[in-house]
């Protein structure tokens, strides 16, 4: 067996080799099977179904409070639009919650009305969780039940509490149920604070 | 190593038959049953009844399956699905949907139970967990909280509404500090919203708790441990002395420490490993509830039962007339 | 030869099936069993990575030093995989996100090695082929299977097409996949069981015929 011993040398140029077959494979393969990142448009995230509906448009973020992660929820403001529909002005905010064990990001926008600052629509666009659409599904069904969330978060004023830990019974799909929450928080807070010019803590 | 240790009902056989003490617990518990449908109605009964029935055909099917006969297994019967069955039904919400009982019994008395080889062979509470898998199926009606009423079973007035409010449970005000819940009304349990049929009426379990006593099913010391420690830890929690009595006056931790957390078959064998683990379900009970800010002491209990056989295994019984054998004076050196 | 594939086929499939009976790639096959449809895509990109990498496998087997195999299978399944998550992004990116992190983890999945390990690396290439296939194969009808216990119970749904209301949440939780698991593994040793009785009964009539001719 004194022959068939294998040197270091070969070890290496055998790896090596595997390794820039299989680069180069890799290489000839990604300009068919890349796709590009899309950016965030607008109109991918925001509709919501009103009567003449206006354009939206983005609206400027402000940058202490959105577009990176703020606090430790990671959930972060990403895109602010407005639109004017009739009378109504109607504001659309998109946030982003980061990943955590396996879940992965998640999207969720919110719509606001001017007038009452009341919250009229909330979805989740991007579902991060694994094992698709029922685990968010049995998130929704746990949290219907608390009718505190939505006292929480339905008008927003200097009432509404934006860092109560209530309890949600939270049985299954813990991770995305806390990503929904998140999601609440961080748009009633930043809704109060920036839009409204709440200013207070 | 290799110590076998057996951990199953008692090996020593005496007048105190399985059949006997099953009777005993199930005549304990009338009372808190008698109380839980006078304050939460017909409905709760029926429940009760669905969830009992249940549980003994699940067992007979399941043997008749396995291929007993039929006159062996009514020779055996030992009244402990009855048991696992009526403490399932007193621990259903009293408003839940009928078919809850027929899963969780099902699931309790064939999966938990006869899987692992029947009566005194299955590793955690039956009753327990069936409530813990409807708890994780039907999230939304196992947290539906019912509002009890005296008029419950013959309401005077036919537009008398129904009380079920859904995540308005006394503990929860308690657990943030700012019930305005007397200690009285949660003694009695009269006003109080419960998440079980069976652990409003404090007098009742209590009334249960001293008949085993008297009848030497349970000793006495257990559920004192486990609901001393919960409210002591509370309080440590809280900070306030004045969080010991509502704490442990609400929820369902009286009725689990009499009832649940006492089973035999899922607690350690010597006088020591039960103190140690009844010590340790009340530290875990507070903890989980300060933490969660909600009811947990059906998951706890189901937790600590997995620490039985590694308690068992540490604290070992002495044998009797055992001495510690003296070390061996070496030879030589 | 067509002995050899049948073989193969009912070692992949039944008498050696990845999931039931060596129970190995648990992970996904925990994670992603909430969904039949889930189960299909995962299977699939199991299988081609399998096949492929195992073909190329078998045929370097000669060539790639015994010291250093572990890292050169590595380097091949992750080829394979990266073309398959590539792929699924750009054509099915709904499947590709249902998926999340357990399909870059096909990387690390103990079939893809194990049978590196234990079948290609020492068998020819088209033997080492079929081998990938059926063991795909079956590791895609085990979590096809769990995945359409799961979602029936556990969403009343079947490859997301709805059948009732009725549904037992416990089933798409964590804890749920546990005991479907359990319950799988059960009932495929009590009939594998079963059919093994009854194949010895059979070579044992033989038997007895023959001496008795």
């Amino acid at each position: 067996m004194a022959n068939k011993k294998e040197s270091t040398l070969r070890c290496v140029l055998v790896l090596s080799v595997i390794a820039v077959v299989c680069g180069v494979l890799l290489a000839v393969l990604n300009p068919l099977l890349y796709v590009a990142p899309s950016a965030e448009d607008i109109s991918n995230y925001f509709d919501l179904p009103v009567e003449n509906p206006g354009e939206w448009k983005v609206v400027d973020l402000n940058s202490e409070h959105a577009g990176k992660t703020t606090d430790k929820s990671g959930a972060a403001v990403s895109l602010v639009a407005q639109m004017q529909a009739g009378e109504e002005t109607y504001y659309g905010l998109l946030i982003t919650t980061k990943a955590s064990g396996n879940l992965s990001e998640c999207k969720f926008v919110m719509f606001f009305t001017k007038s009452d600052n009341k919250l009229v629509d909330a979805k989740m666009t991007v579902d991060g969780s694994s094992g698709g659409k029922y685990t968010y599904e049995s998130a929704a069904a746990a949290s219907e039940n608390v009718k505190k969330f939505e006292e929480y978060y339905v008008v927003i004023n200097s009432a509404t509490q934006f860092d109560t830990d209530y309890s949600i019974p939270k049985v299954g799909a813990t991770l995305t149920l806390t990503a929904v929450d998140n999601a609440f928080k961080k748009a009633a807070y930043y809704y109060y604070n920036v839009i409204m010019g709440g200013g207070a803590q | 190593m290799g110590k076998l240790v057996i951990s199953n009902t008692p090996h020593i056989k005496s007048k105190s038959s399985t059949k006997r003490i099953m009777i005993d617990v199930l005549i304990a518990l009338l009372p808190a049953f008698v109380m839980g449908i006078v304050y939460f109605g017909w409905y709760a009964l029926l429940l009760c009844a669905i969830s009992l029935i249940t549980c003994i055909l699940a067992e007979v099917v399941y043997l008749l399956i396995v291929g007993e006969k039929i006159k062996d297994i009514i020779r055996k019967f030992d009244f402990t699905s009855a048991v696992t069955g009526l403490l399932l039904g007193m621990n259903l919400p009293p408003e839940c949907p009928w078919y809850l009982p027929i899963i969780g019994g099902i699931f309790g008395i064939v999966v938990v139970k006869m899987l692992f080889g029947g009566t005194g062979k299955n590793f955690v509470n039956p009753a327990i967990t069936a409530r813990i898998f409807l708890v994780l199926s039907f999230a939304s009606f196992m947290t539906m909280w019912g509002e009890p009423s005296i008029g419950a079973l013959f309401p005077l007035d036919s537009g008398a509404t129904s009380g079920a409010t859904s995540g308005a449970t006394a503990l929860g005000p308690i657990l943030q500090g700012s019930s305005q819940m007397s200690n009285l009304d949660l003694f009695l349990g009269t006003g109080v919203g419960a998440s079980a049929i069976g652990e409003t009426c404090k007098v009742a379990l209590i009334l249960g708790y001293i008949y085993l006593v008297i009848r030497k099913v349970i000793d006495f010391k257990y559920p004192l441990i486990y609901v001393g420690v919960t409210g002591l830890m509370m309080v440590i929690y809280q900070g306030n002395i004045n969080a010991f009595l509502p704490s442990i006056l609400s929820g369902a931790l009286i009725f689990a420490a009499i009832f649940m957390a006492t089973d035999y078959v899922t607690t350690p064998n010597t006088t020591l490993g039960n103190i140690v683990y009844f010590a340790l379900l009340g530290i875990l009970t507070a903890t989980l509830r300060h933490l969660r800010g909600t009811e947990s002491v059906s998951f706890c209990i189901l937790f600590m039962n997995f620490f039985v056989p590694l308690i068992d295994r540490h604290i070992v019984p002495k044998p009797f007339g055992f001495k510690k054998a003296k070390k061996e004076v070496k030879d030589g050196k | 030869m067509k002995n050899k594939v049948k073989d193969l086929a009912l070692d992949g499939v039944l008498r050696q099936n990845p999931t039931l009976k060596l129970v190995l790639g648990t992970c996904p096959t925990l994670a992603l069993t909430t969904a039949a449809m889930n189960g299909v895509g995962m299977g699939l990109a199991v299988t081609f990575v399998l096949m492929c990498s195992n073909v190329i496998i078998s045929s370097l087997r000669n060539i790639i030093p015994s010291r250093v195999r572990i890292p050169a299978y590595i380097l091949i399944i992750a080829t394979f995989v990266t073309i398959v998550r590539m792929f699924l992004n750009k054509f099915a990116p709904t499947i590709a996100t249902a998926m999340g992190p357990y399909l870059p983890l096909i990387v690390v999945n103990c079939i893809i090695l194990g049978r590196a390990e234990a079948f290609a690396s020492k068998n020819p290439v088209l033997d080492s082929m079929f081998d990938g296939i059926f063991m795909g194969l079956g590791f895609m009808l085990a979590i096809t299977l769990m995945g359409a216990f799961r979602e029936i119970l556990g969403a009343g749904a079947i490859f997301g097409v709805k059948l009732w209301d009725f549904k037992i949440e416990f089933f798409t939780h964590a804890s749920g996949a546990l005991f479907t698991y359990a319950i799988f593994i059960a009932l495929f040793t009590y009939f594998s069981g079963l059919y093994s009785k009854k194949s010895k009964q059979k070579t044992l009539q033989k038997d007895k015929k023959e001496v008795e001719a």
